[in-house]
């Protein structure tokens, strides 16, 4: 009962059948209006790389979270805070490189992918590229460079879906004055 | 109690928003015969008090109209010059309105830059390793708040100096921005913010914050 | 259907939150957002916005029926035109969109006709429409959601979003439902 409650009442939640359908609407229009599958995952990227660098700002605003020390910190905040926050999952930090500037979130229901099936012929799309894209332009708002891609992906197969993001370097040039 | 202004700047030192709230700047309206006792001179293509306090009207005060014609710089609307119409008699007895000079879009724009410049400058010259910059400068008549985010980001508020919970209202501009600004498909990230449902919010939030933080007198 | 007999009202909307946990309206607003984006750079006027958003509103509400019928054991297929609307403006918001839409009306003139008024639509809660972009509402995607959702249970109509009263959706059913509706009256 108290389920329904909160439908009712928490206008900042939505419907996630809603916003996955959302999702997949998009990128049923891209392969309309994208030639080959590498295009729509270039777009896909992209649109994802300008909801990162806004949806930091909701973050920063909202979630009351301090500048990370190091990358073990950003990984946490990632998969326990903001994958918790904006898309209701808590994706496992993992496979950790030995100088600690490589890892994994391994995501075990992937809120972007209920319900599709690839199409045949589609064997490059990488259907949830918009997340490579959201945590590129997130992070590089709070100037880490960061390689992000899929490795795993449930929906071709493989047991699980797997995001490895790889530290680059600290974009020293971005620091605001009084933020180092 | 009161919040006079906000400012918001974006990383680059660029003004993105503004907005005066309760910028009450006193004007006096006095009838004067002649000669006028005051002593006027041009300043910065304006007509301002050099000489002669009284009333109300302080050196520095700008001639806003005259018989209610308002001034643009040195001229009347319309094309009279000021000094001119106040030197000859036969204009006497006049009306003169005296008062701050309300900034214009450019005033506001140039101060923002140079406030983004002395935050970078307060951070360097502060004996602190890792100072954060300006948080707020106290003055007698008000004081000037400012929050700069993780991003770059700084909300600036300027408030009567008894004004408290600043704190809180600086957070809440963050989240308007964030919402009203951020999520509207029409808004290009650093530029000016036209946003109406971002005005709404941004003055809802200043009411607020005004009666909450008003305070014990 | 052996879950009819208990709590039936809200039978719907329990079984689809369960379904899926829901998602933060921050991460919502963006996504559409930029799907605004998106149809705009391909697009030149007003109405071809609207139509774009519409066809990708369409394509939600095609498979959000799917969805609503195969989760849905107890989910009772409307054959009167006014109980499925009653549905919609209802059960079908509320699950969707976290609460009902706020009128349903029916048109002075046209029996044809009828409005779902909605003050705030969820899609339109972040957006100021510039003015030089007159008379956008970016609910022409909910008016596609629920043309589809209409067309898929067999309400064949045309959806269109207006601004009045806040957001307006203008409900025009084909002839062949009224028709039937009057058919079904007078048995």
């Amino acid at each position: 009962m108290s389920r329904q409650t909160a439908r009712g009442g928490d206008p900042r939640k939505v419907n996630g059948e809603l916003f996955t359908l959302t999702y997949g609407a998009l990128v049923a229009q891209l392969m309309k209006d994208y030639e080959n599958d590498e295009e729509v995952n270039k777009q896909l990227e992209k649109m994802g790389y300008n909801i990162g660098v806004r949806i930091i700002e909701d973050f920063l605003a909202r979630a009351n979270s301090t500048r990370c020390n190091d990358f073990r910190d950003v990984a946490e905040q990632i998969s326990k805070v903001a994958f918790k926050m904006y898309l209701g999952v808590t994706p496992v930090v993992s496979n950790w490189s030995p100088a600690a500037d490589e890892f994994s979130l391994l995501l075990e229901n992937n809120p972007l992918t209920d319900f599709v099936e690839l199409p045949e012929g589609h064997d490059a799309l990488i259907y949830s590229n918009i997340l490579c894209g959201v945590l590129k332009g997130a992070l590089e708002m709070i100037q880490m460079d960061v390689d992000v891609k899929f490795v795993q992906d449930q929906l071709k197969g493989d047991n699980i879906t797997e995001i490895r993001l790889k530290f680059i370097k600290r974009l020293e040039d971005a620091v605001p004055v009084g933020e180092d | 109690m009161a919040i006079y202004s906000v400012y918001i700047i974006n990383k680059a030192g660029g003004l993105i928003y503004q907005h005066d709230h309760n910028a009450t700047r006193p004007e006096v309206e006095k009838t004067f015969s002649y000669p006028l006792e005051l002593v006027l001179k041009v300043f910065d293509d304006k007509i301002v008090v050099a000489f002669g306090e009284r009333d109300g009207i302080k050196v520095g005060h700008t001639v806003l109209s005259i018989n209610g014609t308002p001034a643009e710089g040195r001229f009347l609307k319309g094309g009279r010059d000021i000094l001119e119409t106040i030197g000859m008699e036969e204009n006497y007895p006049i009306s003169i309105k005296f008062g701050r000079p309300k900034l214009t879009t450019n005033e506001k724009i140039m101060l923002a830059s140079m406030f983004h410049s002395l935050f970078a400058i307060g951070c360097q010259l502060s004996p602190e390793p890792r100072s954060s910059g300006i948080e707020l400068l106290e003055t007698d008549m008000f004081k000037l708040h400012c929050h700069q985010t993780m991003t770059g980001i700084k909300f600036v508020v300027m408030t009567d100096p008894r004004q408290m919970a600043v704190d809180g209202l600086l957070k809440k501009l963050y989240e308007v921005y964030a919402d009203f600004a951020l999520k509207n498909p029409f808004y290009s990230l650093d530029m000016p913010i036209r946003c109406e449902l971002f005005d709404e919010n941004l003055k809802a939030a200043i009411e607020i914050a005004e009666r909450v933080g008003s305070g014990s007198t | 259907m052996a879950s009819m007999g208990k709590q039936k009202s809200s039978s719907l909307d329990k079984s689809l939150s369960k379904g899926k946990p829901e998602v933060n309206a921050a991460t919502y607003a963006l996504l559409f957002s930029e799907i605004v984006q998106y149809c705009q750079n391909r697009v030149y006027t007003v109405p071809e916005l609207q139509n774009k958003l519409a066809e990708m509103g369409q394509h939600v509400g095609s498979h959000l029926l799917d969805v609503l019928f195969l989760r849905e054991k107890g989910f009772k297929r409307e054959i009167k035109l006014l109980s499925m609307l009653i549905f919609i403006k209802s059960n079908f918001w509320k699950t969707v969109f976290g609460k009902e839409a706020e009128k349903l009306e029916q048109a002075n003139d046209d029996e044809r006709t009828y409005f779902i008024i909605e003050k705030e639509p969820l899609v339109n809660k972040y957006i100021s429409v510039p003015k030089d972009k007159g008379s956008l509402n970016c609910a022409a995607f909910t008016a596609g959601m629920l043309e589809a959702v209409l067309n898929g249970a067999n309400f064949p109509a045309k959806v269109t979003v207006h601004w009045h009263k806040g957001t307006c959706f203008m409900i025009k059913f084909d002839e062949s439902v009224i028709a039937r509706d009057k058919m079904i009256d007078s048995r």
